[in-house]
């Protein structure tokens, strides 16, 4: 019994991974929207902010 | 094969694999709701308890909210990786630590989150113990506070058991449960004191007559606080739809709403500590002295909100460590880890160490997660191997020595020896000045990272990382 339980964990892990990662390195693979250079600028003004707050609390 | 034992072995199974673009079905406000429901756990009232010992209120919430959303924009890029590969980063660790490395690593981070658990057995039994109180005017003996705490893990492991339809039903109860608590304590605190009042609320026992070492310890806790996301920061991202979607979402649940939660506990421990005279970092505790009908209601908030978590967490960590060990069954690995957690509840080592507990959580969450940002984006430049992520011969390219990156290990113990340097963590406590700049989190952070980025340089060293770029070249 455990080792039919194995087996079948295994058997369908492999063969749902070979089709990914055959479809993942295709050269039509199409990856999810980067950031982009707004995120980067909101991600600077967001540490700006939170240093302001930090200053905000110890004076 | 039973039905839950089917649902654990498919959960498994899509845990492991690399989930493609067309697959995703998450959005902004979909990793923003899941990550927010993560981050509303009673522990959360813990650690803004803890804070407010060391530091007063208006230094203690700025810290909070400052520390908790600074560190997190950097921790938090650690989405990026699950999210455009689509693998989870437990996965991904084989490029930085090795397929058997990065197991090791595993073992010792998931032993350390079900202290997480541990906390929420505690305020569980401290919950009903008031409940009790309450409405007999009867107290039960402090001996029996870790059996009421095993209820919840009980409880826990039963619907753990009846699989995943029952456990996302049960987890809805979260939400609503946090939230009326902190609307209670919120009301509390400032019907009984204005701002201004709250603002010049002083520590409850600071550390040291050193405003700036209190500060630190305070900034050390809250960066270990963020590092407890570590073990479950690549499960969700892999369902984004976009990046922007993910690193965004995973901010407002993991980092603002986070610390939010966090400050009210901060507001609660200190306004109890105040006027009862009674200072605790359990908020059952807090309940309990401010009395009344919504103080009982809340307490039930938490009580249920507890075995709701407990359930979640007890499901979700089984179905990873399934991951780990495929052989052994999803209820025997469920056993094994209530044992551990009941162990945790009966010896109350991780509420009586909470300072150790964070600081376990600390060293590793914070350089293992700094390193494999450094290896993603420095190191491979964001390109890796999506097969060599899986197939682990030894010709394989993360394979590197009998299946340890030993770059990835140096820095990691590097950085480990650094923060045990210069941090004291059973008596919170800085053992050099460099603490009062840097925190000990935050030096392991940039020893590890430091290390493994300058080691990469070796031509050599580079050669030894770079066997996935070389594979795709032949």
């Amino acid at each position: 019994m455990q080792n039919e339980q194995t087996k079948s964990f295994k058997d369908i892990l492999q063969e749902e991974l070979e089709d990914r990662i055959a479809e993942m390195e295709s050269p039509d693979y199409e990856y999810v929207p980067r950031l982009t250079k707004g995120d980067y600028i909101g991600m600077v003004v967001t540490a700006a902010i939170c240093v302001v707050i930090l200053i905000v609390g110890i004076v | 094969m039973n039905n839950n034992e089917l649902n654990a072995n498919q959960e498994a199974v899509f845990g492991i694999i690399p989930l493609s673009s067309k697959e995703r079905t998450h959005g902004f406000w979909a990793i923003a709701a899941v990550t927010i429901v993560y981050s509303m756990a009673p522990w959360c009232f813990t650690q803004g308890g803890a804070i407010i010992s060391v530091i007063g209120l208006k230094a203690a919430l700025t810290n909070t909210i400052g520390v908790i959303v600074l560190f997190s924009i950097i921790y938090l890029l650690a989405v990026i990786i699950p999210t455009r590969e689509g693998i989870d980063t437990w996965i991904y660790q084989r490029a930085c630590f090795g397929y058997k490395g990065i197991v090791i690593i595993w073992f010792v981070a998931i032993f350390a989150t079900w202290g997480w658990e541990a906390i929420l057995a505690q305020i569980h039994g401290t919950s009903i113990s008031a409940l009790y109180t309450i409405a007999t005017g009867n107290v039960l003996y402090d001996s029996w506070l870790p059996w009421l705490g095993a209820t919840s893990v009980i409880v826990g492991f039963i619907i753990a058991l009846m699989g995943p339809n029952v456990i996302t039903k049960v987890s809805y109860v979260v939400i609503p449960g946090i939230i009326i608590a902190c609307i209670v304590l919120l009301t509390f605190v400032f019907k009984n004191y204005s701002w201004g009042e709250l603002m010049d609320m002083e520590a409850v026992y600071p550390i040291s007559d050193n405003f700036r070492e209190n500060y630190m310890v305070a900034t050390e806790w809250n960066l270990a606080f963020v590092c407890a996301w570590y073990t479950v920061v690549g499960v969700i991202p892999r369902l984004a739809k976009s990046e922007r979607g993910s690193y965004w979402g995973f901010m407002t649940g993991f980092g603002v709403v986070y610390a939010l939660i966090a400050c009210v506990g901060a507001f609660g421990a200190l306004a109890v500590s105040d006027m009862a005279g009674v200072y605790s970092n359990d908020p059952s505790i807090w309940f309990s002295e401010m009395g009344g009908g919504l103080a009982i209601l809340s307490m039930v908030c938490l009580i249920c909100s507890n075995i709701s978590i407990m359930a979640v967490a007890m499901y979700s960590l089984s179905v990873s460590t399934k991951v780990i060990l495929p052989n052994w069954t999803y209820r025997r690995i469920l056993i094994a880890w209530s044992i551990w957690v009941l162990f945790l509840n009966f010896t109350g080592v991780v509420m009586n160490y909470y300072s150790v507990f964070l600081s376990v959580i600390g060293f590793i969450g914070g350089p293992t997660v700094i390193i494999f940002l450094v290896d993603y984006f420095l190191v491979r430049k964001q390109k890796i191997s999506i097969r060599d992520m899986f197939e682990q011969g030894e010709k394989n390219a993360y394979y590197y020595t009998k299946g340890f990156n030993v770059l990835g290990y140096i820095a990691l113990i590097a950085g480990t020896i650094a923060y045990f340097l210069v941090y004291d963590p059973i008596n919170a406590v800085a053992k050099m000045e460099i603490f009062n700049i840097t925190t000990g989190t935050g030096l392991s952070c940039l020893v590890a990272g430091l290390i493994y980025g300058f080691g990469s340089m070796i031509p050599s060293v580079k050669a030894y990382l770079l066997k996935d770029k070389a594979a795709k070249a032949e």
